[in-house]
């Protein structure tokens, strides 16, 4: 039911569902930043994150535009691929989300991410906000 | 697809893509 009010509340604010994903290759010591970019206008909240590496000792630092940390994913998984779902509304943003990956685990891994993000025109944003907190 | 990207030099774009509204963009920064 939660995914069906969901689905419902962000119809009727005119938003939509969108996913992004990245897969690249990194040397142990690098740092490689994956750009989401959203369009102007546009709220993005991030609903689910998930990925996995070839190795562990990879953090993922999930980052606004202008820096701000939204979390960090110090246990990315090695060899299976994981999800996690996320506070719905806690971790929004506008017009970018970063994400910062560094490879400390002493050889070059292949790295896997994937977000799923709900995009809510900004103007509907406080009203999209309060129908969420009602279905608390 | 194979992954790119470990010979990349700092600063250089590994790939760009977009898929619906969203972009992707993957820059190696150190």
């Amino acid at each position: 039911m939660y995914d069906l009010k969901l689905h419902a509340i962000a119809k009727k604010y005119k938003g939509e569902f969108g996913a992004g994903s990245a897969i690249f290759s990194q040397t142990d010591g690098a740092t490689t930043r994956v750009t989401f970019t959203i369009p102007i206008g546009m709220t993005g909240y991030l609903l689910k994150h998930g990925g996995y590496a070839q190795k562990t000792d990879i953090l993922a630092e999930f980052k606004t535009e202008t820096g701000d940390v939204l979390f960090n994913w110090e246990e990315y998984p090695d060899s299976t691929f994981e999800e996690y779902q996320l506070p719905l509304t806690e971790y929004a943003f506008k017009n970018k989300l970063v994400v910062d990956f560094t490879n400390s685990s002493g050889s070059s891994t292949d790295i896997l991410i994937k977000v799923s993000i709900l995009l809510i025109p900004t103007t509907k944003e406080d009203l999209f906000e309060k129908a969420i907190d009602r279905l608390g | 697809m194979a992954a790119k990207g470990e010979n990349a030099k700092v600063g250089e774009i590994i790939s760009e893509s977009k898929k619906g509204k969203i972009k992707v963009k993957i820059v190696r920064i150190n």
